[in-house]
């Protein structure tokens, strides 16, 4: 048996992320009907798998927060501000239950009963009577439900019956289990599993509301299909109906058959009512996949060894090749298929949506922003968007920081916001979309946007540029990235964390990524952050200097051209097409000693929207290249970012381009002025 | 560094030159015969003599007798590469040990451990944890994360600027 405590932790996070978008949803209109229906059946949910994984206290909070959101359901209880902000509190609380494990310390049952006691306060103020929607009386009307439930079911904690008791409770009703023929035999039986499926007739004079309120918490969890028969239905021949449930014909044609549906054809009978084909939930239209959860571990090791694979391939080939025996040629060519296919897979393993991170940044705008006294509302777009976990993970904590730049610099208060002609609430958009190999991520906002006249001023006060400088916006807008560009005077407690823009920056390009940002004074501000799908493996230029071999990322080079003769001087200057790109000799940074090839090459990159050359002996080809990470105490140089194993078992360093580019330029010996970076560009 | 090294009573021991150094057992992983080292790493410490393939893995090797002494170790018949288990960031890594040869593995009594002597010795004595009497000789313990993590300004009389290319 596993160990239920952690299987319940990490189905307890998904839950709670479930209810945290919920109340964040609400906070945003507390109208959404279908938001306090997920709230509850996510406490529901929580309710019963804790129960289920001995968590006592969790169970006894979700139980309490969850009748007081039954109120808000049955609309006894207004959804306002106060029961919103308790309701993130006690998630909170629940969280760090969730985190505590089975037995709760003292002093967090004693927060549970603050909590509990608040959240019982507000839901006193009621708001009339009983509206709970039952739905209109409009005579009896008799439906067939077919419930299949996911196996799963009972280890998570639901009862069925219970569901079925409900439906009992709305009327005259029956109901039939039966065992599909996909049950597996008797010895293969997971015991706990559900293998039973339910047939329900009902007759009652209730609307489509009522039935999908009883079968509210089994609507994620099975399927479930609701079929109106006929109005006015007498329940003897419903009696017979019930007895001819196993059988595959539609219940319709028996009924047709047998005369049972009185007065009227079949055909009549069995259209649905308008109100139920209406408001036929789409929730039980679309399921979810069903997902098992893997420790990243494990995908970690399958990572590594289908990198394995990748190399071993190569080399393979090129003993195939080498040899030129035709059949050990085709072994390597099937087996070079098989070897893609594993690796996009195993690579796609990794791939989870941004959403899980959008709504954590939802709840960290709500918060700021009530904490500055700032009207700001959080959008995010493209939540559906995978990335590598690894690149999400690090991809967080530079992004936190981007939001709490806008919700502290970039969004003025609601005084200042009205002055200017704009709506007093603020947003910030976190939007995420694919772009061919790469993912584009953008954090805007509709702030006050970037002064290029103070940002000018502060770059000249750092040292940063020279007062001759003439800079375009977008090279001003740069200076925010600049190292020691944001100190201590403008960084308040909110965005500070001694980091600026800079840290922000050195992650994204961490993570072979580039970071740009655009911004209209009055309008609002853009950062777009652009990354690599996946960290584990890129399309390399494989290039010589001398005796060794080097490996650079094929998307940050632009193209290879002949070298020009030497030029005399330290200032490398490359004509290309009308513009002028620096370029740098890599053997001599790189202290090769072997003598130079007679052609040399520029291969001519565009890492980070700088273009500059390098020249190499010789470009050697392209191919697949697993990056492996260096250990710290290899030291390596800036613009290094880690090692692949080539086709022949050698192994060759993977150069960061931007980084390379940024050092080289840093350096005094190649560039003479430091102001010719800037220029570079047009 | 390692608080648990003052507990290590199982050494593997290696000789630099004419002087014997230790490594706690569980430090070491394996000792390899010689292999160039394939991939020079450019711009590092001379120390650094580059990274090899350890099947499959990348395995950066340094000179202990650079590191430590202050000259390239020689390559003779008993030369050997120490592969090394250093923790990073919470991850285990292998790290390659350059060392003229590879001795026993030594077996010590806490009570036969000395600590650091102030001077007198060949290498740094910040990095050593300790020293240990082997018959007539002395066996120097090392602190291998202070070796690795050594920054290379630190001894004033050695050389502060890494040279830009080494061959």
């Amino acid at each position: 048996m596993m160990d239920l405590a952690e299987a319940f932790r990490g189905e307890a996070e998904d839950v709670l992320e479930r209810l945290e978008e919920a109340l964040l949803g609400l906070e945003a209109d507390p109208s959404q009907r279908d938001l306090v229906d997920a709230a509850f059946r996510a406490l529901h949910t929580l309710k019963g798998s804790g129960a289920m994984a001995g968590f006592g206290e969790l169970e006894r909070f979700a139980h309490s927060f969850e009748s007081a959101f039954d109120k808000v359901r049955s609309g006894e209880t207004r959804l306002g501000d106060e029961l919103l902000g308790l309701s993130l509190e006690s998630l909170d609380h629940l969280r760090a239950l969730v985190e505590t494990g089975p037995g709760a310390a003292p002093a967090l049952v004693e927060q549970s009963n603050d909590l509990l006691a608040k959240l019982d306060g507000p839901s006193a103020v009621t708001s009339g009577p009983d509206t709970k929607p039952r739905g209109e009386i409009w005579g009896e009307q008799a439906w067939r439900i077919d419930i299949r439930p996911e196996p799963q079911l009972l280890l998570d904690g639901f009862d069925p019956v219970e569901t079925l008791e409900q439906l009992a409770e709305l009327g005259d009703c029956r109901w039939r289990g039966r065992l599909p023929e996909s049950t597996p035999p008797l010895e293969t039986l997971t015991p706990g599993h559900v293998s039973v499926e339910w047939s329900v007739l009902l007759i009652c004079p209730h609307g489509r509301e009522a039935l999908d309120e009883a079968l509210f918490f089994l609507a994620d969890r099975a399927h479930i299909t609701i079929e109106p028969l006929g109005r006015d239905v007498r329940f003897d021949g419903l009696r017979a109906l019930g007895d001819i449930i196993d059988t595959h014909l539609a219940v319709g044609d028996w009924a047709a058959i047998r005369g049972l549906l009185c007065d009227t054809p079949a055909h009549a009978t069995l259209a649905p009512p308008p109100e139920a084909a209406a408001s036929a939930p789409p929730k039980t239209a679309a399921r979810a996949e069903e997902t098992v959860k893997v420790a990243t571990s494990k995908l970690d090791v399958m990572v590594d060894a289908v990198g394995e694979l990748v190399t071993a391939q190569a080399r393979l080939e090129e003993v195939a090749r080498r040899l030129g025996d035709r059949e050990l040629s085709s072994v390597a060519e099937s087996l070079e298929r098989m070897c893609g296919l594993m690796r996009d897979a195993t690579l796609d393993l990794r791939m989870f949506p941004l959403g899980g991170t959008f709504s954590k940044f939802r709840r960290l705008v709500r918060d700021i922003s009530k904490q500055l006294g700032k009207k700001i509302q959080f959008v995010s777009e493209g939540d559906e968007t995978e990335l590598d976990k690894t690149v999400i993970d690090r991809l967080s904590d530079p992004m936190i920081h981007l939001i709490r730049n806008s919700l502290d610099h970039g969004i003025e208060s609601p005084a200042d916001r009205r002055a200017a002609g704009k709506p007093e609430a603020g947003t910030i958009l976190v939007a995420a979309r694919h772009a061919g190999t790469k993912v584009v991520i953008e954090v805007s906002d509709d702030g006050k946007g970037l002064d290029r006249d103070r940002i000018r001023e502060k770059a000249l006060e750092r040292g940063i540029i020279s007062k001759e400088a003439s800079l375009e916006d977008a090279e001003i807008f740069e200076l925010i990235f600049a190292p020691g560009f944001s100190t201590a005077s403008e960084v308040s407690a909110l965005s500070g964390r001694g980091v600026g823009m800079d840290a922000v920056r050195a992650a994204v390009r961490e993570l072979r990524g580039e970071i740009r940002v655009t911004s209209e004074l009055g309008r609002g501000t853009v950062i777009s952050i652009e990354l690599p799908l996946t960290l584990a493996i890129i399309d390399g230029l494989v290039v010589r200097l001398g005796e060794e071999f080097y490996v650079m990322p094929a998307s940050d080079v632009e193209e290879c051209i002949a070298a020009p003769r030497a030029q005399p001087g330290t200032r490398k200057l490359l004509q290309l097409r009308g513009g002028l790109v620096p370029y740098f000799d890599l053997r001599s940074w790189f202290g090769v000693e072997a003598p130079e090839a007679p052609h040399p090459q520029v291969i001519v990159a565009d890492a980070q929207g700088e273009r500059f050359g390098l020249v190499v002996d010789e470009v050697v080809g392209q191919q697949q290249a697993v990056i492996k990470s260096l250990a710290r105490a290899t030291e390596p140089p800036e613009g290094v970012s880690g090692a692949t194993i080539l086709g022949d078992g050698g192994v060759a360093l993977v150069l960061e381009l931007a980084k390379l580019g940024d050092a080289m330029r840093m350096a005094p010996v190649h560039v003479p002025e430091a102001s010719l970076s800037r220029r570079m560009h047009p | 560094m390692n608080e648990d090294d003052t507990l290590t009573t199982t050494y593997v021991t290696f000789r630099l030159g004419e002087e014997s150094y230790a490594l706690g057992i569980e430090q070491v992983r394996e000792v390899l015969v010689y292999a160039p080292v394939t991939t020079r790493v450019p711009r590092t410490r001379p120390s650094m003599r580059g990274v090899m393939n350890l099947r499959g893995n990348i395995l950066p090797v340094i000179d202990f007798n650079e590191r430590l002494h202050g000259h390239p170790t020689v390559v003779g018949r008993d030369t050997c590469i120490l592969v090394l288990e250093v923790e990073e960031d919470g991850k285990k890594v292998l790290v390659g040990a350059l060392a003229d040869a590879v001795e026993e593995v030594l077996r010590l009594p806490p009570e036969a451990r000395l600590p650091p002597p102030r001077g007198g010795t060949s290498c740094r004595i910040d990095l050593l944890d300790g020293l240990a009497h082997r018959g007539e000789d002395l066996v120097m313990i090392l602190k291998l994360a202070r070796v690795l993590d050594d920054p290379p300004s630190t001894p004033p009389a050695e050389t502060s600027e890494p040279a830009p290319a080494q061959p």
